[in-house]
């Protein structure tokens, strides 16, 4: 038995079943352990991230090579991704649900690269926006609330049979992914003073926070409940189509469930980088970018930083909520084991590799990282360590990213000019304090 | 009525008292110059003026208004900009971005109206550009708009900081020590620079340790030493004080 096994075993041991004054000491410990566990892990992460602008002065020439776009039309990219799935229905739709989950990755990663990539918060919680955003769903468009309802105020609600309340996604999904954002405005207010790693490890609680409550928000009322999770969550409808009915059809042809849920969230992917490209060239956006590279500088150049730094927090948390609106319905089952830390980390890494502060980035690094990443699950912990040995080879190789913002790439590969022709010494000295 | 007021403004850090109840008038239209011996309590003073220490007693009144209790962001739009004494430029940004940032307290597009492109956003937007442009053009940096901030010249970037904050369109200017560190031709450029924006309606509060640049342009100037005001008045009365003399080369001299 090795250490760590031990320690599980304690953990799971002694304290485990052992719950004291309502309070679970076993779950106490598990949360601190695992903050142990991922802080350290995501602390590598930060460093790695760090060290990648280290790595690129010495090869600053190197890097500097222009980078070309290949899929730079959005057009091709948009006929690609609407023709795609209909191809991968002929080989019998296994590949339909890979890539409608590479897509929800994709839709996050876009989301979450607007408070790290634009605005420079680095938030290792975003997992507890998918969450919440699920949760609203799973919970209104289920028989959980009507359930609930009942054991709670049974004189006045009547058993109720069938799932509960039916509301038309035109409505659930901008529900869920305000209250997403009213989430992040909430956790982002306490976390306003703090900065870098400080705020990645409030981030990190805040969505562990998240998880455990999800868990434990069954008794007294039962609003979650608890560990089992909300099950027979409805699909998504509008009108009178359901998306998981399985009779639908288009003349001889079958439309299978996934293939709505594909195109649901393409449209929400289409809609979220029209809505963040405009912001991003925006007075906002200005005022975010601003905040990342000098916060002081920002508040005395007359930006309300407080107010914008909660808006970044909002607009990211609004676009994370809707993809778990969408995963609830997808998958008809959530339970808090879906909104695990890791999922965080997984996100974070695809905006990362995939080049911060860039849209096409972040949708290609959740394609680079999520794909594969999905397709090894069979390789369980196993995939963990080769997802580790592709991010440092990437760190190594490419540390701006796959399609870094012209910004970003300008940032890592120009040889910063005095107009003595002579490298900038501070400027160098500044980027190695990074 | 002085445009800034500065009464028996106190700062402690602790045991440390920075600034000790200085009183000093900033008046409308005028460059007012602030010197000392560094570690004097300048850039503290400045810092207490733009909101962003609270001083422990005394007050600062910005046309006829106490400063307190604001944030530095209101302090901007009520007319208030300032530099850094160590450049704090948007680094990565360009340089007609870091104009325009500065000039986010006078624009209103608003969230969903960046998201829209309404016709006011577009029109404001264009406007800012224009403006912005102006004001690059007035620090000699048009050229440059596209470039990064960090790639520019020293001299350069203490430039375009100073045409960030004229983005605001401030009626008091604040300048920390914006000679420092540029040559004897960028210290001209400068000091005629510094002439243009007071002859421009805004007037300059300037913290600087190059006598030949606080001699030639200001129409006041106080002396700080340990934190206290030991002089005050035109340049040639300052020059010729035993105090300010002895706090600048010691008593022996």
């Amino acid at each position: 038995m090795n250490a760590l096994q031990a320690l599980e075993a304690l953990l799971h041991g002694p304290f485990g079943d052992f719950p004291v004054g309502g309070l679970n000491f076993g779950a106490v410990l598990v949360l601190a352990w695992q903050i142990v566990v991922f802080g350290g892990l995501a602390l590598g992460i930060r460093t790695l991230v760090r060290r990648r602008i280290r790595i690129s002065i010495p090869h600053a020439q190197a890097v500097g090579r222009a980078v070309r776009r290949p899929l730079g039309d959005v057009r091709v990219l948009l006929a690609v991704a609407v023709v795609l799935p209909l191809a991968e229905m002929l080989t019998g739709g296994y590949y339909l649900t890979v890539t409608y989950n590479v897509e929800l990755y994709v839709l996050l990663a876009i989301g979450l690269n607007i408070v790290v990539g634009y605005t420079g918060l680095l938030d290792l919680g975003y997992v507890a926006f998918f969450a919440v955003g699920a949760y609203v769903y799973g919970i209104f468009a289920s028989p959980q609330l009507g359930q609930t309802a009942h054991a709670t105020f049974h004189f006045l609600v009547p058993a109720s049979q069938g799932p509960g309340v039916h509301i038309s996604m035109l409505v659930m999904l901008p529900v869920a992914g305000f209250a997403a954002a009213l989430f992040g405005v909430l956790i982002g207010i306490p976390t306003l003073r703090l900065r870098g790693d400080y705020l990645a490890i409030v981030t990190l609680g805040f969505g562990e926070i998240t998880r455990i409550f999800a868990q434990n928000l069954d008794s007294p009322v039962n609003i979650t409940n608890g560990p089992n999770g909300v099950t027979r969550i409805d699909d998504m409808f509008i009108g009178g189509y359901s998306f998981g009915d399985i009779t639908n059809h288009i003349g001889p042809v079958s439309i299978p469930p996934f293939l709505n849920y594909y195109y649901l969230v393409l449209l929400l992917i289409v809609v979220t980088v029209f809505v963040v490209a405009r912001l991003a060239t925006s007075r906002v956006g200005r005022a975010w970018t601003a905040i990342r590279e000098d916060e002081v500088a920002a508040e005395v150049a007359g930006i309300h930083t407080r107010n914008l730094k909660l808006l970044a927090y909002a607009s990211g948390g609004f676009f994370g909520g809707m993809a778990g609106a969408v995963f609830a319905a997808g998958s008809h089952v959530i339970a808090p084991e879906s909104f695990q830390l890791f999922l965080s980390i997984l996100v974070l890494c695809m905006v990362v590799v995939g080049g911060m502060g860039s849209i096409e980035g972040a949708a290609l690094g959740a394609v680079a990282i999520g794909l594969p990443y999905f397709l090894s699950s069979q390789l369980q912990s196993l995939r963990v360590l080769i997802f580790g040995v592709i991010l440092v080879l990437m760190i190594a190789l490419r540390p701006q990213g796959l399609l870094p913002s012209r910004q970003r790439q300008r940032e890592l590969s120009e040889t910063v000019d005095d107009g003595t022709g002579a490298p900038h010494v501070e400027a160098v000295a500044d980027l190695q304090q990074v | 009525m002085a445009l800034l007021q500065l009464s028996q403004l106190t700062k402690a850090f602790g045991g440390l008292v920075a600034v000790k109840e200085l009183d000093l008038e900033v008046e409308e239209g005028q460059i007012t110059s602030l010197i000392g011996p560094n570690g004097a309590g300048k850039t503290t003073a400045f810092n207490m003026v733009t909101a962003f220490y609270a001083p422990t007693s005394g007050s600062v009144i910005f046309e006829g208004k106490p400063v307190s209790g604001l944030k530095p962001h209101d302090v901007t739009s009520r007319g208030i900009a300032r530099t850094f004494q160590n450049i704090r430029l948007f680094a990565n940004m360009s340089a007609l971005d870091n104009v325009l940032v500065g000039r986010h307290c006078r624009m209103h597009a608003t969230y969903w109206g960046s998201v829209l492109r309404t016709p006011f956003e577009r029109r404001e937007e264009a406007a800012a550009i224009e403006i912005a442009r102006g004001h690059l053009d007035a620090v000699g940096l048009l050229q440059r708009q596209y470039d990064l901030a960090r790639n520019l010249p020293y001299g350069s970037q203490r430039r375009l900081e100073i045409a960030r904050a004229l983005a605001s369109e401030p009626r008091l200017l604040l300048l920390d020590e914006p000679a420092a560190g540029t040559n004897t031709q960028e210290k001209v450029e400068l000091a005629k620079l510094i002439r243009e924006i007071r002859d421009g309606g805004i007037t300059i509060f300037l913290i600087e340790h190059d006598m030949k640049v606080v001699m030639g342009i200001s129409d006041k100037i106080a002396v700080l030493d340990y934190g206290e005001k030991i002089a005050e008045g035109a340049p040639q009365e300052v020059r010729q004080d035993q105090r300010v003399i002895e706090a600048y080369l010691g008593k022996s001299a």
